[in-house]
Order: structure tokens, then C-alpha cells, then sequence
């Protein structure tokens, strides 16, 4: 989790009814199915070919706390099939890392330092780290159903309830309009105990043939945070950027006893 | 002889939190013109102040972290001052009818920070020169009816000036200390925070922008009067800014002092900043080797709560909660965060060896958390006063006129349960501020620390207390009375 201040601090969760709340759903419109919905997701971001198509991706961007005043950099990489790196960069805070490299979960930031990822945390970032994540394969869920016809910031969408293979319950949300996702409720493991985190994609934009919102809202405990993407390109990264940092390599040697 | 001074910037480490003092101990009572306000001729229109309350209302309305606002009739609120505000015809009355709403609530971390302030300064453009903020090297407290000197910089003017500690500060640009004081009688029930004011706020007089001059007098502990003329140079530290938060100066000193048969490792810094963090991981590094260490917190108004975290995974081998946060919407534990791993990648751990930690009066918010989080567990002993009693976490956000409002979304306990906010955290040892100590060189709180350490370092060292922990009683350290 990004730090607020406290000063403060701090974060709160958007009380998910605020933005998900069930709509009447009349009787003659059953609702489609979660294999159903999720197919024409992955149809309408330029099909499973298309997304699965590309070895590595890597955006850039900022990351923003309007309401705080505050902003940074970010750059999100992935590879196939389940390696990933964030990298914020946040004036007056310094660099937050967090990866996951197929095996080992971990972060790196300024305040709380180094640390392996663990227990749901670490489920969390493996099961989202992988490519198959991006269409919502089944194999990485136990269970996914259709909830109900909802409404997330402020657009109608299917709520579908996604168990995933770990045990994590998620519920994604997906545009009967557009078939696309439209975001997304989780409960976040943090050191700090468990957020609430209600997650809003939006402006969409088609790139390398796969349509992928530039700009993700993550609202929790009362703040909102924003990823804007500036550019998104396919198959130019570098496999050395999965590597593990040295801090971290410290604590693997250290955990094993080395 | 005149002062020479451009109009003064606030002590910008300090302005967040004279800005949240400003609720609790009653609006607009500031001797002068502190970092509240700003002084301003800015016009507004009836539309633009009823937008800038609104919104500030309804921040607070919807993230305030009780739904009862504590008893206080919050609409009522509104309702009183909202047509005041709508017929203020200044950013200055407006940030007036502001203030009186969030001191209703009579809690900390609620305060208005006027636009010029907040964008005062770009920390990246900070070069030292004329027109920053400066400083004279005097840190002030308020001890009895006196303010005096209780720390001069080892390079500020007032330290060639010959001014020392224990000094009392009789007057400051033609304004007496006994006007500045003032303010004390008015609030007695929140005589602490009052005094953080007054110090604050005298501090903030005695400095300028470097170059500008300040006629100050002081009264050394013979009873002489020594008039001087005081010079504004560059602030020490690191300039970092923060979000909304203005540009402060984060300062660390470190030094490795006599304790027991050994060392202590005594650390000081100013503020909860992230700046601080690579000095303070070389001097843990460099002085682990003693017998304890002494963090040294007074005069800190706190920072970026998430620090006390990380820096007390320097003491703590087990994650363990510092104190509990509840908003509206769920509850969050600060928790420590062991270190493990040096930042260029050597295997560390952390320190478990007697740890002390000294308030103060200033010491507020994070400062708060941090001490109150490790007292509770065990894991330290504190020394000193009992600290301001500003513990709500706190976000700063823009108002519509670039104002930046800063409101409490938290209420927070240590791991006891104990309520830190209007309390305090109170030491395990209570080593009180005098002005015969200060004029002798004595610091009775660090002595009371290091003695501690000298004893505990000789034995085991004392272990976190895990289970069932029971607040320590305050003791009286050689032979002190407790107040």
C-alpha cells in the first residue's frame, strides 16, 4: 500500500456500497454467465491471441493522491507468464519497489524497507502477476459466478464473484455495453491489516492490438489513488528487470540461513 | 535599533502543526502574526467563500472518524457559521470563520494552511540565499512564565552572538515576552499545547528569511540584559516537501556518548521525514556496538506516520502493533517493521539492547505513535515531559482557494488501548525542564536516559513485551519529584 501521511497517513476504505450498489434486474433478462461474461471481455480487449500474444509489457505513467497533493512516476513491467515489477517514484518519499519473480514476492520501500511478501499478500501479487490473469483464465480460479446486474462508478456492470485458486475472493465488475471491465472489489493483505480496495478502470485505449485502460482508480479508506498510463509498449523489455534486488537476495540468504 | 525584515515565513517544520494547534487552544488567539494566517488583503466573493466551506465542511462531515462527531452538533455547525462565511470578504476572515468551525471539534490535526505557505518554498530550489526561510539557531521552550533558550545551534547567530541556554527571551522586535505569554491565561486547560505555541511562535519571530535582522532581548542567569541583533542564515537539513505539506528542513544528529562501562548512541531528529532515514541507518550501523541508545524526539511535531514503522524495525525482531488506527471505514494497526537488511544489502538486525526515547512538550504526532507504540510493548522506556497529546493521523488536502485543510481521518490508541490524543505520551520517567539545568549545561532528561542505560546495558537486555503487557509505572529517577 502507498503510503498516505498520517500523517499522516493514512487510508480508508470507500465503502463499497458507495459504488457497487445492486440494481433491479428484471425478470425476463437473466443474467449471462461468468464464462460467458468473461469471454466477451477478453473478446472485446482484442482477444485471448492478442493479450496472450505478447511475451512482456511495460508502462509508464504517474501515480497520483490528488487529494493530498501527491504525484510520482510510475513503471509497471510484466513477463510472461508471471513475472512482474512496479517502481513508484514519489517526491519527498523516495522509490517504492514491489515484485514478484515466479517464485519470491517482495518489496522495497523507503519507509518500511525491505521485506519478502507472505500468506495472502503473497498470493495476492502471484496470482496477479500472472499473463493468464489479464483474461481471467479459469485455471487460476476455484469458483467464478455471476452475482448480479450492479453499478460501479457510475456505470452499469455485471458483478461477477471470482474465487481464486488461493482462496482470495475477488469481484470484478464488466460492462454489458462495452464488455469490458469496468473495475473491480478486493480485500488487500497489508502488513497493516486487511483494506477494502474498490478499483475503477477507465479510458480504455488500444495498443499492440489490445485495448487496456490507461488510467486505474483505486479508492480506499476514504483516499483515492490514480495510475495514469502514458504509454504502454509490448515485448521490449529487458528479462534482467525480473531480477531480484540485492536487499532481497540478502534476506532469501538470511531466511535460509545463509 | 530597528529590525530589518521582509515579511516572515513560518517555521515551516513547525507551521502544519501550529496550524493544527490552532484548534484545539481557540482560534485566533496568536500573539502576532504566526503561521496561521497569513496576513492578507485578498478579496473573495460571497460564491467563492461558501464553496471553500463547503467543501471543508463536507470533507470533514463524511471522513470525521466518529459519526457522532463526539457529542458535537457538526449541521448545527454548519448552520451558525456557514452565512458567516458567506459575508467574510477576506482569505483572512474566511480562514477565521474556518478556524472556528474546526476548533469546535477540539481535537488536533485540524487546521487551515494559507495557499503562500504551502507553496512557499520549492525544496528543489532551495540554495540558501536571501528570501528563504532562516534561522537564528535558538530553539525555545516555555518553562514557568519564561520563555527561554534550551538549545543554540552550534553555527547560528545567536550562538556568536554569545546567547546560551537558559537565557530568557525578554523581548523580540519591540514585542515583550510577557505579551507572548499571554496567551497562557487564556487557555489553562491545554496549558501544554498553549506552550508549544508560544515557543513556536516566539521562534518564528526571532527568524526571518536569511539576511533579515531581529533585535531580540534576552536575560542571562545573573539578571543581565543582553540586547541583540540576530541574523536569519540558511536552515540546517535537508529541504524536502511532501504532498501538500509545506517544505520543512529534516535535520538528524547523532553522537555516541559515554553510558555505563560504554556508549550510548544518542540520536535527534526533527522531523518525520523520509530524508532522515539514510543518516539514521549509518548512525544505528555505526554505534550498535553501545550498550543503548537514546532517541531523542523533544521538539518533534512528527511527519509521515508510516516512518514510525520502519524506524522501529531498527528495534524490534517480531512485527508487532504500535497502535491502532480506526476510521470510519475499518481499522488499520501500525505495526513495527523489522529491519533485517542494510539499504546496500548486508544482513542486519535489530538492535535489542536498552532502548529510551525522550519527549517533550513538542514532541507531537508520529513522535507520539512512535514512543507511546514502543513504551506500551515494552520495548522502551521514556523520558522527559509528557508530550503534546496531537496524535491523530491526519491528510492535508486543497480547498478551492489553494488553502490546504488539514483534517484528522483516524482516531488512534497505542497497543494498550490508551487514547494518546489530549493525553500524551507519559514518561516512565518524568524529568521536567528548569532553567537552573539549562544555565548549568545540564540535560536531566538525556543524564536520566544514559544512567538507565548504563545499568541496563550491564544486564540482559530488556525483552518486547509480547503477552498481557502492564503499563510500567513512572518512577522517579535520582531522586526527582514527580509533577
Amino acid at each position: 500500500m502507498k503510503w498516505p501521511m498520517t500523517l499522516a497517513p493514512a487510508a480508508a476504505v470507500l465503502a463499497a456500497a458507495c459504488l457497487l450498489t445492486a440494481a433491479p434486474v428484471a425478470a425476463q433478462d437473466p443474467l449471462p454467465s461468468a464464462r460467458e461474461i468473461i469471454e466477451r471481455y477478453v473478446e472485446a480487449m482484442g482477444g485471448r491471441e492478442a493479450v496472450l500474444g505478447h511475451s512482456s509489457s511495460r508502462s509508464t505513467g504517474t501515480f497520483s493522491m490528488p487529494a493530498a497533493g501527491i504525484s510520482g512516476t510510475l513503471l509497471a513491467q510484466s513477463a510472461a507468464p508471471n513475472l512482474t515489477v512496479l517502481r513508484v517514484e514519489i517526491p519527498g518519499l523516495g522509490t517504492s519497489l514491489t515484485g514478484f519473480d515466479g517464485e519470491v514476492g517482495w518489496s522495497v520501500d523507503p519507509n518500511l524497507g525491505a521485506r519478502l511478501l507472505e500468506g495472502n499478500e503473497l498470493a495476492a501479487l502471484r496470482e496477479g502477476s500472472s499473463q493468464l490473469a489479464a483474461v481471467r483464465d479459469p485455471s487460476l480460479f476455484q469458483e467464478r459466478e455471476t452475482v448480479e446486474l450492479a453499478e460501479m462508478g457510475g456505470e452499469a456492470c455485471y458483478k461477477v464473484r471470482m474465487l481464486w485458486r488461493s482462496g482470495r475472493e475477488t469481484f470484478d465488475c464488466f460492462s454489458p455495453e462495452t464488455g469490458l471491465l469496468v473495475g473491480s472489489i478486493s480485500r488487500q493483505s497489508t502488513p497493516m491489516g486487511e483494506i477494502d480496495v474498490v478499483t475503477l478502470m477507465e479510458r480504455y485505449s488500444e495498443t499492440g492490438g489490445v485495448l487496456a485502460p490507461t488510467r486505474i482508480r483505486q479508492q480506499m479508506l476514504g483516499q483515492e489513488q490514480v495510475m495514469t498510463l502514458d504509454s504502454i509498449e509490448y515485448d521490449v523489455v529487458e528479462p534482467s528487470v525480473f531480477d531480484l534486488p540485492e536487499v532481497i537476495r540478502t534476506l532469501i540468504r538470511d531466511r535460509q540461513g545463509g | 535599533m530597528p529590525s530589518h525584515r521582509s515579511r516572515p515565513l513560518p517555521r515551516l517544520a513547525k507551521a502544519l502543526f501550529l496550524a493544527a494547534a490552532v484548534a484545539p487552544v481557540g482560534g485566533c488567539a496568536s500573539p502576532g502574526p504566526g503561521p496561521g494566517i497569513a496576513p492578507g488583503p485578498a478579496s473573495i466573493s460571497e460564491a467563492e467563500a461558501l464553496e471553500v466551506f463547503d467543501f471543508a465542511w463536507t470533507r470533514i462531515h463524511e471522513s470525521y472518524y466518529d459519526t457522532t462527531f463526539r457529542g458535537l452538533d457538526w449541521e448545527g455547525v454548519r448552520d451558525e457559521l456557514r452565512p458567516v462565511a458567506g459575508a467574510s470578504s477576506s482569505a483572512d476572515g474566511l480562514r477565521a470563520v474556518l478556524l472556528d468551525m474546526l476548533s469546535r471539534l477540539g481535537d488536533s490535526h485540524f487546521g487551515v494552511i494559507p495557499a503562500e505557505h504551502a507553496d512557499a518554498l520549492n525544496p528543489e530550489e532551495v540554495v540558501g540565499g536571501a528570501g528563504e526561510p532562516g534561522t537564528v539557531g535558538l530553539e525555545l521552550r516555555v518553562v514557568g512564565d519564561r520563555i527561554l533558550v534550551s538549545r543554540v545551534g552550534p553555527s547560528g547567530s545567536g550562538q556568536r552572538a554569545g546567547v546560551r541556554p537558559g537565557w530568557g527571551v525578554e523581548s523580540i522586535d519591540g514585542v515583550p515576552a510577557h505579551q507572548l505569554l499571554a496567551v497562557l491565561d487564556d487557555i489553562p486547560e491545554a496549558r501544554r499545547l498553549a506552550e508549544a505555541r508560544v515557543a513556536w511562535g516566539a521562534e518564528s519571530r526571532l527568524a526571518g528569511r536569511v539576511g533579515d535582522t531581529t533585535v531580540a532581548a534576552f536575560r542571562d542567569g545573573g539578571g543581565a540584559l543582553h540586547p541583540l541583533v540576530l541574523v536569519s542564515e540558511p536552515m540546517p537539513g535537508v529541504p524536502v516537501r511532501f504532498g501538500n505539506l509545506p517544505t520543512m528542513f529534516s535535520l538528524l544528529e547523532a553522537e555516541e556518548v559515554p553510558a555505563g562501562r560504554g556508549c550510548a548512541a544518542v540520536i535527534r531528529f526533527n522531523v518525520w521525514m523520509t530524508p532522515i532515514l539514510p543518516e539514521l541507518e549509518a548512525a544505528f550501523l555505526a554505534m550498535r556496538h553501545c550498550q543503548g541508545f537514546v532517541l531523542d524526539l523533544r521538539g518533534n511535531p512528527g511527519g509521515v506516520a508510516g516512518m514510525a514503522m520502519g524506524v522501529s524495525g531498527y528495534f524490534m525482531t517480531e512485527q508487532r502493533p504500535l497502535g491502532i488506527m480506526t476510521t470510519r471505514q475499518g481499522v488499520l494497526r501500525l505495526v513495527s517493521m523489522p529491519r533485517r537488511v542494510t539499504a546496500d544489502a548486508q544482513p542486519m538486525e535489530p538492535f535489542t539492547g536498552p532502548l529510551a526515547i525522550i519527549v517533550d512538550g513538542q514532541s507531537m504526532s508520529t513522535s507520539e505513535i512512535f514512543a507511546a507504540g514502543l513504551q506500551a510493548l515494552g520495548r522502551a522506556r521514556v523520558f522527559g515531559e509528557p508530550s503534546g497529546g496531537q496524535a491523530l493521523p491526519a491528510l492535508m488536502q486543497r480547498l478551492p482557494n489553494q488553502d490546504v485543510l488539514m483534517h484528522a481521518f483516524a482516531d488512534f490508541v497505542d497497543p494498550q488501548g490508551i487514547r494518546i490524543e489530549g493525553r500524551g505520551v507519559i514518561p516512565d520517567v518524568t524529568v521536567p525542564l528548569s532553567r537552573d539545568d539549562l544555565l548549568t549545561g545540564r540535560d536531566a532528561a538525556l543524564e536520566a536516559a544514559l544512567e538507565w542505560i548504563g545499568v541496563a546495558g550491564l544486564g540482559n537486555p530488556p525483552r518486547e513485551r509480547i503477552e498481557d503487557p502492564s503499563p510500567e509505572r513512572p518512577t522517579t529517577p535520582t531522586g526527582r519529584e514527580q509533577p
